[in-house]
């Protein structure tokens, strides 16, 4: 393993559905907001069964504070949020709240383009000037464009201007924010790959973190001890967009640690029972977090056309029909992006990575601090 | 209790039979009476002391104190036999070994059950497969219930009718056993709903015009969504009705949040019987308790018996007094 830090440019290789780069200002933006969001954000935890939520207040629409929007989307997922209620309705309770202050009467079309929130709009909860759409939605985060700042009672509240991107982006070195360091996404992505070699759920208990920490302590050694390669291999990210979107994954994956090691009491091993015990808390979260992230990416859930073809074919068939929609790199549609408690009974298989990949968070950070 | 009961006329039993042993073969030794009385007191104590601090844990499911505390009941029966044997230095004298061979052989056949018990007491305790709390099927015994307690010999359990069984815990090693926890704690995929409805095959037809668009209009769907589980294109005339309705409740369970797409989702038609032809519906309902899984049992129910009406369908059933008295002069 490399004892120095790997720090890589991975957002430069996205490219929008034409297949074009996206502009650089764009991708500059892009690293300013992850780097100042990620401060911002870096006090803010709730443990499992906490009462309350966030609030961030973005002022002004400019293009730097709709990247912002955009990274506290992409990070702002805690283990507080409650899918549904006892009765099994969704309730969304204890979603963040993005308050966006802007006058602009077409906000929605810009917050729709690629570079920005793209087809989380059409998903997630969110309001334009007290007219509410997708009331119904299952994600852990919210949208509400308002023309003035409206601070939400009992919410922990977070402001964000410009001038504090501006005056915060001037105190930091140009390498660290323009690089990341991609050391704790590549063990995410060796963990990720680790949860795909157990295709053998046991029916008995779809949902085990105790055997999934024995099969973690089980190999952890071998993953570890491995040679730390970069992320990006140059050849394959510019060939394939899906290998950048999944690298890009595993970073923004990796950007929650913190925050959920916070949530749990702390990463160090002394904990991991805390991880073992919230471990449905945590993949509740890091799904929600998922389904965010691949909504901005431009992947989509499937359609009722679709869905109904699905459920029309059977075993193999219906997993190559899946698998089809998800690697059709013109409008990648994947099964998954959906509420935790449907994938636990549409796609039950899946959970694992959720599960696997929280409970190796621990082990992640004490390797890599 | 019954089973310290066991553990104090075991013992009892034991040191009568060394007391026997001993004052046939060997001079009576003062010295060593006092040791075996003061080890089997020792010996009687800890058993007292394992089962009633078994009792105590069986109340707190404290899997592994039960567990500790039969273990160092079956040690501490070792410990007695070991002590017996060097108290009274058996393993010198030829004769007495082969008496004590004997009497250990003949104590294995009586308790052999005992014996089987505590290597399955050992066996499902090590593998996890039975727990305080658990509820279990036995179905050679006709048990159905909780389990209350469990010791190295037996298994305490309170039956759904309110009784109580204890059967010997041997059994559950050599006989078939049903552990229905990871279900009823809602870890599986779900319980298992397999429920026929028999459809009175006179109300097969193709379906007409007028009916499909009945079918496809806002106002029905504003109450019935059928559209949200069939696609507009599938509802039309001549398409057999009871083959768009099969579609339309299998679309209708795949998109039911409390019911699960695995393991399986089957909604078919099974061998025809004398009243029509039986809808299968094997589904998996997630949930955690019997009585919610009974609950949404009935709701699917409900659910098929209204909407069969929406696509000219209806169940079968014997003809009443009723019926007959509305046809005119039919006498009973």
């Amino acid at each position: 393993m490399k004892k120095g830090v790997l720090r890589e440019k991975p957002f430069e290789f996205l490219r929008d559905k034409n297949g074009e780069k996206f502009p650089k200002e764009t991708v500059k933006n892009w690293y300013k907001a992850r780097i100042y969001v990620l401060e911002k954000l870096k006090d803010v935890a709730y443990a499992p069964n906490e009462e309350g939520h966030l609030q961030v207040i973005v002022e002004n629409d400019t293009p730097i504070m709709l990247a912002v929007v955009r990274s506290v989307a992409l990070y702002a997922h805690y283990l507080n949020f409650k899918e549904e209620d006892l009765f099994g309705n969704y309730v969304a309770k204890n979603r963040t709240v993005i308050t966006l202050v802007s006058q602009n009467e077409n906000i929605d079309a810009i917050l729709k383009k690629e570079d920005c929130l793209c087809n989380l709009i059409d998903n997630f909860r969110w309001s334009k000037f007290g007219e509410t759409h997708n009331t119904n939605s299952y994600l852990d985060i919210e949208l509400r464009i308002e023309k003035e700042s409206v601070e939400e009672a009992g919410a922990k509240i977070i402001r964000m201007t410009e001038k504090d991107v501006d005056v915060f982006i001037s105190q930091q070195d140009e390498k660290d924010i323009y690089t990341i360091d991609t050391r704790k996404a590549i063990m995410a992505n060796k963990m990720y790959e680790l949860g795909s070699l157990i295709d053998n759920l046991p029916a008995e208990d779809i949902h085990c973190a105790k055997r999934y920490t024995m099969a973690l302590d089980a190999f952890q050694y071998v993953l570890l001890k491995d040679e730390m390669l970069p992320l990006i291999d140059e050849a394959q990210w510019n060939a394939d967009i899906r290998k950048v979107k999944n690298g890009i994954s595993s970073i923004l994956c990796a950007d929650c640690f913190e925050s959920r090691a916070r949530a749990m009491g702390g990463g160090n091993k002394e904990k991991l029972r805390q991880w073992e015990k919230y471990n449905m808390e945590l993949s509740v979260s890091e799904h929600a977090r998922w389904v965010t992230e691949r909504l901005i990416m431009g992947i989509r859930p499937l359609n009722a056309k679709e869905y109904f073809q699905y459920e029309n074919l059977f075993d193999t068939k219906r997993a190559a029909y899946s698998k089809m929609l998800k690697n059709n790199i013109e409008d990648q549609a994947h099964l998954d992006i959906c509420s935790f408690r449907d994938l636990r009974r549409i796609n039950p298989g899946d959970m694992i990575y959720d599960s696997f990949l929280l409970l190796a968070i621990p082990r992640i950070l004490e390797k890599i601090k | 209790m019954k089973n310290r009961w066991w553990s104090f006329v075991g013992v009892l039993f034991m040191v009568l039979l060394a007391m026997l042993i001993v004052a046939y073969y060997k001079d009576n030794n003062v010295a060593s009476w006092l040791k075996i009385s003061t080890l089997t007191a020792g010996v009687t104590f800890v058993i007292g002391l394992c089962g009633t601090l078994t009792n105590i844990f069986s109340l707190r499911k404290k899997e592994s104190g039960i567990t500790w505390c039969q273990i160092i009941i079956l040690l501490v029966i070792g410990v007695w036999i070991i002590g017996f044997v060097m108290i009274f230095d058996i393993q010198k004298s030829g004769s007495s070994t082969v008496v004590f061979g004997i009497i250990g052989g003949l104590l294995s056949l009586i308790f052999q059950d005992k014996i089987k018990g505590v290597v399955t007491f050992i066996h499902l305790r090590s593998n996890n497969l039975l727990g305080i709390g658990d509820w279990i099927k036995v179905p050679k015994y006709n048990v159905d219930g909780v389990v209350r307690k469990v010791t190295l010999t037996t298994v305490t359990l309170s039956n759904w009718d309110t009784t109580t069984s204890t059967i010997p815990i041997s059994a559950l090693q050599s006989d078939h056993f049903i552990n229905l926890q990871y279900m009823s704690d809602g870890k599986t995929y779900g319980w298992r709903m397999s429920q026929s409805y028999i459809i009175d095959t006179d109300s097969f037809r193709p379906i007409t015009n007028e009916e499909a668009e009945q079918l496809k209009s806002d106002e029905f769907n504003k109450s019935h969504n059928i559209l949200g589980f069939l696609p507009e294109e599938e509802i039309k005339e001549g398409a057999f009705n009871a083959s768009i309705y099969r579609l339309y409740l299998y679309h209708w369970m795949m998109k039911n949040p409390r019911i699960s797409q695995k393991p399986r989702l089957n909604i078919r038609w099974i061998d025809q019987v004398d009243g029509g032809m039986p809808l299968l519906v094997y589904v998996f309902i997630i949930t955690d308790s019997i009585d919610d899984y009974e609950w949404q049992m009935s709701l699917i129910t409900e659910h098929v018996a209204e909407s069969l009406r929406w696509f000219g369908l209806r169940l079968y059933q014997h003809p009443t007094s009723h019926d007959y008295q509305q046809r005119k002069g039919v006498e009973l």
